[in-house]
């Protein structure tokens, strides 16, 4: 079963209190995810009776608010920043970005002039 | 006085590696000259068929050249349509064109002595990723930088083949990939609404023949036609159906006639 939530790679750098969070987050996540994906599916399924419905409703809403997907946020790999990530396959900052992509370490990037 | 001192450094170190160094015995001489001559006759040799191969001015008249070679100087051959049937896409990916061209040519090569049926390789849209980011911290954002990324596709369609001779055209592929090209694709087979096979068609021809060899479906096939099998279809799914058919058939009339009431009027 593919995952959301893939481990997050702690940056090389020295870890900050941000990338720690998001890290216990994705694991906890991961952890806890084929509870949720099938409380979702039994509180949506409009054939089943509406007091399973409701009874999985409220076991997902008493989980804790640490471990839901919206609660991740994608972060930099390089430095740990959550600011301005290049989605896309790359999963850098633009500053980074910007100093990979004129050293030609991502070819598929070219730098355009209009 | 440094550049005394570095001589004479050098001095020493080559006279220590030259007293170090053993003297090479007459066998050791012999065993080098013989590898040595052997390595030039194959080297000849291998030249020799390279230059009878792809001489330097060749082209398609000249007799010298075997047929197998002479062929990629035209066009890539197609075999002839039976049924119609469509089984496969191709679509090839790259963000260079070099490698991308060379692919989708050599899959309509190989396509054809597989004994696929192919069509003319169609050029999709690029997709185009445009990106602007500021050189600088935020304060000095009027100066920006552009990047972009393209990415070329062609696509290949399969008609009316066997899978085992798709399987052989992919492997032959993978076998034979270009660095920076990627190959997606997509599968079809058809069937009836009761899962049987069509009789007839390419694509479905050695698949039943796989089935009915395959000891799991062996075993499954008398458990799906059983009564237990349609026991628990019924408890689970079938009523719930029923109510619905239910509900559509009287429905149906109320509302066909409350249509033509309106269009009477």
């Amino acid at each position: 079963m593919s995952t959301y939530a893939k481990l997050f790679r702690m940056p090389p750098i020295t870890p900050r209190w941000n990338t720690i969070k998001d890290n216990v987050k994705r694991q906890v996540f991961a952890e806890t995810e084929l509870e949720q994906r099938t409380l979702k599916s039994i509180s949506r399924n409009t054939l089943l009776p509406t007091k399973v419905r409701m009874q999985a409703q409220l076991q997902l809403s008493a989980m804790p608010k640490l471990s839901k997907m919206s609660q991740i946020r994608n972060r930099c790999v390089m430095t740990g920043t959550g600011r301005s990530v290049v989605g896309d396959g790359v999963k850098l900052n633009r500053i980074q970005f910007r100093t990979r992509a004129i050293s030609g370490e991502l070819p598929e990037y070219k730098i355009g002039g209009w | 006085m440094i550049n005394s001192g570095f001589k004479s450094l050098n001095q020493i170190r080559l006279n220590s590696v030259s007293a170090v160094l053993a003297t090479p015995s007459q066998a050791m001489i012999q065993k080098f000259i013989d590898n040595k001559s052997l390595q030039t006759t194959s080297i000849n040799k291998l030249k020799s068929e390279l230059e009878r191969l792809y001489p330097k001015d060749a082209t398609y008249t000249s007799s010298d050249i075997p047929f197998n070679i002479k062929a990629l100087y035209f066009h890539p051959r197609i075999n002839a349509k039976t049924h119609n049937e469509k089984v496969a896409t191709l679509v090839f990916k790259s963000y260079e064109k070099d490698n991308l061209h060379f692919m989708a040519d050599f899959a309509m090569r190989a396509g054809f002595y597989a004994g696929c049926v192919l069509s003319e390789p169609l050029k999709l849209k690029t997709e185009r990723a445009l990106r602007t980011y500021n050189k600088s911290p935020f304060v000095h954002s009027k100066s920006k930088q552009n990047f972009f990324k393209l990415t070329r596709k062609i696509q290949i369609d399969v008609f009316d083949t066997a899978p085992e001779a798709l399987d052989l055209l992919l492997a032959n592929i993978v076998k034979y990939a270009k660095p920076g090209v990627a190959l997606e694709v997509e599968n079809y087979t058809k069937q009836t609404l009761e899962g049987n096979f069509i009789e007839g068609l390419p694509s479905n021809k050695y698949m039943a023949s796989a089935l009915a060899k395959d000891p799991l479906f062996r075993h499954i096939k008398p458990l799906a036609e059983s009564e237990l099998f349609l026991q628990f279809s019924q408890n689970s799914n079938i009523k719930i159906n029923e109510e619905v058919a239910e509900v559509k058939e009287d429905k149906k009339p109320e509302v066909i006639e409350a249509k033509k009431a309106e269009e009477e009027k």
